[in-house]
C-alpha cells in the first residue's frame, strides 16, 4: 500500500474493535482515499468469508446426550455413596439399639444387684478411666446401671432415673462396641469384659 | 479471577441495587437444577460448538469438545457466581478446555470428508468451488498458531465484547486488539499463499 494511513488502526476498523477518537480518524480518512476504502473491503470481505465458513449447527444429541452423560455421574456418585454410606449408618444403629436392650434402658428396666456387690477390674481400655461415679451413695439403691471409676472400680449402683447417666453409658457403650466390631465380632461377654465388667455383673446383665 | 472482577465492574450497578438473583437461571444452574441446566446448553450450545470447530477444525471433536465444556460447566458449577453472567464463565471453560486439546494434540486435521457440505441445491462448478474454498479456508486457520486461533474464534463464535475476550485470555485489551489484528493478516497470508494441502488429509 502506497498510502501511509497506520495499518493496524485500518485493521481495527475494518473489525470493528476502535473506538473514540481513532475510530473517528479512521473513518475520516477511509472517506477521503480510495486506496483504504478498497484494502477496507476487501478486509471485510475476507472476515466475512472467515466467519460464515464455520456457521454450523451442532448435532442434534448434543443436549440430550449431555444432559444423559451428568444425570449418569451423578447415579453413580450417588451409588458409591450408598455403598459405602448404608453400611456405616446401619452399623451404628444396630450398635446403638443393642447397647440400649443391652443396659434394659428402653424399657426403664433396673438391674437388681447387692448394693455394692459388683467389682470391676479395670482393663486398661482408653477412655474408660476417665469417667466418674455417679451414685453418691451405695446403700440407698438396689437398682442401677454399672457406673465406671478409675483404676480400681466398684459396681456401683445407682437410682436409674439419671438421665445424663444414662446418655453417658449410651455414648461410651456404642463407641466401646464399634470399635469392637471392627476389630473382631464378638460375644456379649467378651465386649462386657472388655468394657471392664467384672464376671458375676455380666452374669447379671446377661 | 480476573473475569470475576471484570464482570463485577460491568454488572456492579444491578448488585449494588441489591437485585434478587436467587430465582435466575444461573442460581438455578448453580444449585444443580437439571431443568436449568438443559436450557443453559440450550441457549449456548451453537456458539460452544462452532468456538470447537474454529479451534478444532472438525466436526465429531468439535461436539465432543461441547458435550466435555457442558459437562465440566455443570461439575464445576459451585465455582461459579451466580450472581454474574454465565457467558464468559462458560466461555473462559471452553477456551482453556480447547487450548488444552490443541497443545495436546497439535496433529489436528481435516479428512476429505470432514469439510462441511453446503447447503445448496445447485450442482456442478458452483459448489465444487465453494467446498474448495472453504477447504482451503479451513486449511489457513488450520497453519495459525494456538494464540491467534484461539483469539479468533471467540471473536467470531460469540457476540462477546473484546474487553470480554481480553479477559478471557488474560491479556490486555490493546493486546487483545494487536493480537486479533496480527491474526487476521495471519490469516490472510496463510489463505493467500496457502492453497498448500499438505496438511491436510
Amino acid at each position: 500500500m502506497s498510502c501511509e494511513f497506520n495499518r493496524d488502526t485500518l485493521e481495527a476498523f475494518a473489525l470493528s474493535i476502535l473506538d473514540g477518537n481513532d475510530k473517528k480518524e479512521a473513518a475520516a480518512h477511509v472517506s477521503s482515499c480510495a486506496e483504504c476504502r478498497e484494502f477496507l473491503m476487501r478486509r471485510r470481505e475476507m472476515v466475512q468469508m472467515l466467519d460464515s465458513s464455520f456457521d454450523e449447527e451442532p448435532p442434534e444429541w448434543l443436549v440430550q446426550r449431555t444432559i444423559a452423560n451428568v444425570q449418569h455421574q451423578t447415579r453413580k456418585k450417588i451409588s458409591w455413596k450408598t455403598w459405602i454410606g448404608i453400611p456405616v449408618y446401619a452399623g451404628l444403629a444396630v450398635a446403638l439399639v443393642m447397647v440400649v436392650y443391652q443396659s434394659g434402658l428402653h424399657t426403664g428396666r433396673s438391674i437388681s444387684v447387692a448394693s455394692g456387690s459388683g467389682v470391676i477390674e479395670n482393663t486398661g481400655m482408653k477412655g474408660y478411666g476417665k469417667n466418674k461415679p455417679f451414685s453418691s451413695s451405695k446403700n440407698d439403691a438396689r437398682t442401677g446401671s454399672v457406673v465406671y471409676q478409675t483404676s480400681k472400680m466398684n459396681a456401683d449402683v445407682q437410682p436409674h432415673d439419671t438421665g445424663r447417666a444414662a446418655i453417658t453409658e449410651i455414648i461410651d457403650g456404642v463407641q466401646s462396641v464399634i470399635g469392637l466390631f471392627f476389630e473382631n465380632p464378638v460375644d456379649d461377654r467378651t465386649i462386657y469384659r472388655e468394657l471392664g465388667v467384672s464376671e458375676e455383673v455380666a452374669a447379671l446383665l446377661l | 479471577m480476573q473475569i470475576t472482577i471484570d464482570t463485577h465492574v460491568q454488572h456492579g450497578n444491578a448488585i449494588k441495587s441489591g437485585e434478587d438473583f436467587s430465582g435466575s437461571l444461573e442460581q438455578h444452574f448453580y444449585r444443580g437444577d437439571m431443568e436449568a441446566f438443559k436450557e443453559i446448553i440450550i441457549l449456548y450450545k451453537r456458539e460452544i460448538y462452532q468456538l470447537g470447530l474454529r479451534l478444532l477444525l472438525n466436526r465429531e471433536k468439535a461436539a465432543d469438545f461441547s458435550q466435555d465444556v457442558f459437562i465440566k460447566a455443570y461439575e464445576r458449577r459451585t465455582k461459579y457466581n451466580p450472581a454474574l453472567p454465565i457467558k464468559p464463565w462458560l466461555f473462559q471453560l471452553a477456551t482453556n478446555h480447547g487450548r488444552d486439546l490443541l497443545r495436546k494434540k497439535r496433529e489436528f486435521v481435516m479428512p476429505d470428508g470432514n469439510v462441511p457440505e453446503i447447503p445448496d441445491n445447485r450442482h456442478g462448478e458452483a459448489i465444487f468451488q465453494r467446498r474448495e474454498l472453504k477447504r482451503k479456508i479451513w486449511s489457513a486457520v488450520n497453519r495459525l498458531p494456538i494464540s491467534y486461533r484461539d483469539i479468533i474464534a471467540l471473536r467470531f463464535s460469540s457476540d462477546l465484547s473484546l474487553k470480554e475476550i481480553a479477559v478471557i485470555l488474560g491479556i490486555s485489551l490493546s493486546a487483545a486488539k494487536v493480537r486479533l489484528c496480527r491474526g487476521i493478516r495471519a490469516f490472510e497470508e496463510e489463505f493467500k499463499g496457502g492453497g498448500g494441502d499438505n496438511d491436510v488429509v
